[in-house]
């Protein structure tokens, strides 16, 4: 029964029909429905409980394919592998020279292939975008399975990493396809130092059948 | 900024709101929000700048690293790729 605590509510925005929601709520409200306890009794205010949550990265996680996928043509579903793993960014002028940075991101990504087995070119494209200020880009080092292009990675004069990239083998029928990647760093003339900076990983993937799938996730860069 | 959710965004959520599925119709494949992505799901209201927000979480949580403004706009930025959010018209509030 939609409402009822306990259960699932749902609604579509565009018909506006939405059966359980909290608009205007304060977040101390949306908040302490996570919170177990009688506040009052316990003689603790709402606000020094709220204030003891621990903050922890929001991400978007990918769920199940939905039934629509199978009507596509393709029943394959995408997603990030290890979000926020710790990561090491290698320096954008190669091996050997500069130092590697530590930080956080995806190790890679997937597709599996829930359907019957495919042929055709998979293709894709990645942005690493700046999240608020930085100095510096960040990219990806390498990608293993596909072919990345460009090879060496290059940045705009805003720090924003484009590139694209190709698969033409096909998949197989519950085939899992792992694509690792690892990251660089663009090192420039005065390196940061004792800063993060954040960065929006989106990857847009294009099935044979034309469908798209799009990956989002974070990375972060401490120098 | 003044963000709302999408128009053609489908919710399922658990209650209390610990885990929201979305779906864009257009879109083959649900994800999920669950924890401080769900909390600011619930804030993404049209109403709210993104100012608000951040304000309202940083009154809620405690960030000792201080990365969560650059976390939130990230994930605002990753909500608005997949066209789970979208601008609300009016902005001045």
């Amino acid at each position: 029964m939609p409402g009822k605590p306990g259960h699932s509510s749902c609604r579509s925005s565009r018909a506006g029909r939405r059966l359980k929601t909290y608009p205007g709520a304060h977040l101390s409200e949306v908040l302490n429905a996570k919170l177990t306890g009688n506040n009052k009794e316990n003689g603790v205010s709402r606000r020094r409980v709220v204030a003891g949550v621990a903050w922890s990265l929001p991400v978007i996680a990918t769920a199940i394919a939905a039934p629509a996928a199978a009507a596509s043509g393709i029943s394959a579903t995408t997603a990030l592998v290890g979000q926020a793993s710790p990561i090491t960014f290698l320096s954008s002028t190669g091996t050997g020279t500069g130092t590697n940075q530590p930080g956080t991101g995806p190790t890679g990504f997937q597709i599996q292939n829930a359907g019957a087995p495919f042929t055709g070119v998979i293709t894709g494209t990645v942005n690493i975008k700046p999240t608020g200020s930085v100095t510096a880009g960040a990219g990806i080092q390498s990608m293993s399975t596909a072919t990345l292009t460009p090879a060496s990675p290059a940045y705009t004069a805003a720090f924003e990493y484009n590139a694209t990239f190709v698969y033409a083998g096909g998949m197989t029928s519950g085939q899992n396809l792992n694509f690792p990647m690892t990251f660089q760093y663009q090192r420039l003339n005065g390196s940061p130092s004792k800063t993060t900076f954040n960065y929006t990983l989106t990857i847009t993937l294009r099935l044979p059948d034309g469908t798209d799938r799009i990956l989002t996730g974070a990375l972060t860069v401490a120098y | 900024m003044v963000w709302k959710q999408g128009g053609l965004v489908a919710e399922v959520r658990s209650d209390p709101a610990k885990r929201v599925a979305l779906l864009h119709l257009d879109s083959t494949q649900p994800v999920v929000l669950e924890g401080t992505a769900a909390v600011i799901w619930d804030l993404i209201d049209g109403q709210r700048t993104e100012q608000s927000i951040l304000a309202e979480l940083e009154a809620g949580f405690e960030d000792p690293s201080g990365e969560m403004q650059a976390q939130v706009e990230s994930f605002l930025a990753s909500l608005q790729a997949q066209r789970l959010i979208e601008a609300a018209h009016n902005t001045s509030l």
